[in-house]
C-alpha cells in the first residue's frame, strides 16, 4: 500500500531519474559549502594548535585565541569601534568621492571627443604611476589626518574608474548611436536613453574594483599619516612589535570588506533586476 | 505621382590620411509616393551610403537630395532607419523599445499610442507588449524594429540589410511580414541588399550600382501583378527572368 502510494508521488514531481538528478546536485553544492567551513575550521585549529603547542613561536604568528583577547581588550578600552568607523567613514568617503568624480571625468571624456584625444596619454601615465609616491606632497598640500587618507583612497581609485567607465561608454554599438540619432535624439538623450543604462553591468563592475581600491588607497593613507583607523593600529602594532594587535586588524580588515562587497553584490541583484 | 526622393547628381568621397575614395559618383534617381525601390550592386559599391545620405547622417560632397521637396541638410523625423541587426534595446519591454523615438521627439509628429497597440496586435506581438527583446524570436524583433520605426510617421523608410542576420526560413516569413505592413500603411521605402531574389521579390523598383565609385547602371521596372506577396512571387514565372537579367547585370 505505502509502495503505490509513493509512486504516484514520483510521477507528480518528475521522474525517478530527475529527482534523483535534482538530489545529486544539491548534495553537490551543500559538500562545496561544508568543505569550505571545515577548511575556515581546520585552518584557525591548526593555527591555534601551533601556537599552543609552540611549533612556532605566538610571539610572532600570534593565534586566533590571542586575537579574540586583542579584540576583547580594544573593546574594552573603548577604541575598538573608534577605529574601526574611522577607517569605514574614510573609505566610504573615499569610495563614494571617487565613483562621482570619475564618473563626471568620464562623461566629459566621452562627450568631447578632442579633449580625451588630447588626455589620453596623460591618463595612460596617471594611471600607471603608483599613487604612494604622491604621499609627501599629499601631507603638504592638504594636512595631515583625514584630508589626507581620503585624498590618498580618491587618488588611488579615481583613474581607474575614470578608464572603467570611458571604456564602458566607448564600447556601446556605434549603429545603437545612429539609429537615435536618425530618431532625431541629441546627445543628452543619447547619454540618458542609450550610454547609461547599456553601460548599467560596467557601472556595477566598476564600483566592485573601486571599492577594492578604496581599501588600498585608506590603509596606504593611515601609513602615511593618522591616529586612529585599521591602518594606524597596523603601523602601531608593527613598530611597538605587538603583533596581535596586526592580525587583530587584518582581520577586522577581512570581515568589513566582505561585508561591503556583500553589499555591492546586493546592489548589483537589485539594480539588475529592475533593469 | 508625386515624387518623394529626389537624388540629384551625388558625388561622394570620403578622406582618410592615406588616400581618398570616391564612392558615389554622379547618381541621380528618383522615387515616386508608395514605391518600393531596391539597391543592389556588388559589395563596397556604396549602397549604404546612399541610405546614410538620404538619412541626413552623411553630407554628400556635391549635389542635393530633396525629401518632399525640401532639401536634406540634417537628420529628420521624416526618414526612418532601420538597420541589419534589430538593435532593440535589451533593458527596455517591446512597448518601451517601440516608443523610444516619440519620446526624444516629445510625441511630436508621431503615431498615436492607440495606432501603435494597434499595429502591435495587428503584427502578432500581442501578449509581447511586456516581454524584454531577449524573450523573442529573430522575426518578432525585427518587426518590433519596424514598428519602431514606423512609431514616427515616416515619409520614407530605409532599410539596410534588415533581413540578412535572419535564418533562411524566417528571413521569407518576415520579407513577407514587413512588406505587407509597409504596402498597408502606405509608405515609401528603399532596400539595401546583396540578395537578388530578395529584390526581386520586394521591390516595385531595382536600382542597379556598378562597382566603386558606384553610379546607376540600370534601373529595372518589376511588373507583377499588384497582389502577389513576396512568397508567390518566388513562384511567378517572371521571377526567374528578372533573376537572370540581374545576374548578367552584376557579373
Amino acid at each position: 500500500m505505502k509502495k503505490t502510494i509513493k509512486i504516484k508521488k514520483n510521477k507528480f514531481e518528475g521522474s525517478a531519474e530527475h529527482r534523483y538528478y535534482i538530489q545529486k546536485e544539491h548534495t553537490k553544492t551543500f559538500l562545496i559549502h561544508l568543505a569550505r567551513i571545515l577548511l575556515l575550521i581546520a585552518f584557525i585549529g591548526i593555527w591555534e594548535l601551533a601556537a599552543y603547542l609552540e611549533w612556532a613561536d605566538p610571539f610572532i604568528i600570534s593565534s586566533p585565541s590571542r586575537i579574540v583577547k586583542q579584540t576583547i581588550e580594544l573593546y574594552n578600552n573603548g577604541s575598538l569601534f573608534t577605529h574601526i568607523s574611522t577607517t569605514l567613514n574614510e573609505t566610504l568617503l573615499a569610495f563614494l568621492l571617487s565613483t562621482v568624480i570619475g564618473a563626471v571625468i568620464a562623461v566629459i571624456l566621452y562627450m568631447v571627443t578632442p579633449l580625451r584625444k588630447i588626455l589620453e596619454p596623460y591618463i595612460v601615465i596617471l594611471n600607471s604611476l603608483p599613487k604612494i609616491a604622491l604621499g609627501p606632497l599629499i601631507i603638504i598640500w592638504v594636512g595631515i589626518g583625514t584630508k589626507a587618507i581620503v585624498t590618498m583612497g580618491i587618488l588611488i581609485c579615481v583613474v581607474i574608474t575614470t578608464i572603467n567607465l570611458l571604456n564602458g561608454y566607448l564600447g556601446v554599438s556605434d549603429e545603437k548611436i545612429m539609429l537615435l540619432k536618425s530618431m532625431g535624439a541629441n546627445r543628452f538623450q543619447i547619454l540618458n536613453k542609450l550610454i547609461f543604462p547599456a553601460t548599467l553591468p560596467n557601472f556595477v563592475s566598476t564600483l566592485k574594483i573601486n571599492l577594492g581600491m578604496a581599501w588600498v588607497g585608506v590603509i596606504m593613507g593611515e601609513y602615511l599619516s593618522s591616529q586612529a583607523g585599521l591602518g594606524y593600529l597596523l603601523v602601531y602594532g608593527g613598530q611597538i612589535f605587538k603583533l596581535d594587535l596586526v592580525m587583530t586588524a587584518i582581520v577586522i580588515l577581512c570581515i568589513l570588506s566582505a561585508i561591503m562587497y556583500g553589499i555591492i553584490s546586493i546592489f548589483e541583484r537589485i539594480v539588475m533586476k529592475k533593469r | 505621382m508625386s515624387k518623394i526622393l529626389e537624388f540629384k547628381n551625388i558625388c561622394l568621397t570620403y578622406q582618410t590620411l592615406k588616400s581618398e575614395t570616391q564612392a558615389i559618383k554622379n547618381t541621380t534617381f528618383s522615387i515616386d509616393q508608395g514605391e518600393f525601390v531596391s539597391i543592389v550592386g556588388p559589395s563596397g559599391c556604396g549602397k549604404t551610403t546612399v541610405l546614410t545620405m538620404i538619412s541626413g547622417l552623411l553630407k554628400p560632397s556635391s549635389g542635393e537630395i530633396l525629401i518632399d521637396g525640401e532639401k536634406v541638410t540634417k537628420v529628420s523625423t521624416n526618414v526612418g532607419y532601420m538597420l541589419q541587426r534589430d538593435n532593440l534595446f535589451e533593458w527596455l519591454t517591446v512597448n518601451q523599445n517601440i516608443m523610444i523615438g516619440p519620446k526624444i521627439n516629445h510625441k511630436k509628429n508621431c503615431l498615436s499610442k492607440e495606432k501603435l497597440k494597434e499595429l502591435v496586435n495587428k503584427y502578432g506581438l500581442a501578449g509581447f507588449e511586456k516581454s524584454k527583446p531577449n524573450e523573442l524570436s529573430g522575426g518578432m524583433r525585427q518587426r518590433v524594429s519596424l514598428i519602431r520605426t514606423l512609431a514616427l510617421n515616416p515619409k520614407l523608410l530605409l532599410l539596410d540589410e534588415p533581413f540578412s542576420a535572419l535564418d533562411y526560413q524566417t528571413r521569407l516569413s518576415v520579407q513577407n511580414d514587413i512588406h505587407s505592413i509597409i504596402r498597408s500603411e502606405n509608405k515609401t521605402a528603399i532596400l539595401v541588399t546583396h540578395d537578388i531574389s530578395e529584390a526581386i521579390v520586394m521591390s516595385d523598383k531595382i536600382i542597379v550600382l556598378t562597382k566603386r565609385p558606384g553610379t546607376i547602371k540600370q534601373i529595372i521596372n518589376l511588373d507583377f501583378d499588384k497582389s502577389l506577396t513576396p512568397l508567390e512571387r518566388r513562384s511567378d514565372p517572371l521571377f526567374n527572368k528578372y533573376f537572370e537579367e540581374l545576374w548578367r547585370e552584376l557579373q
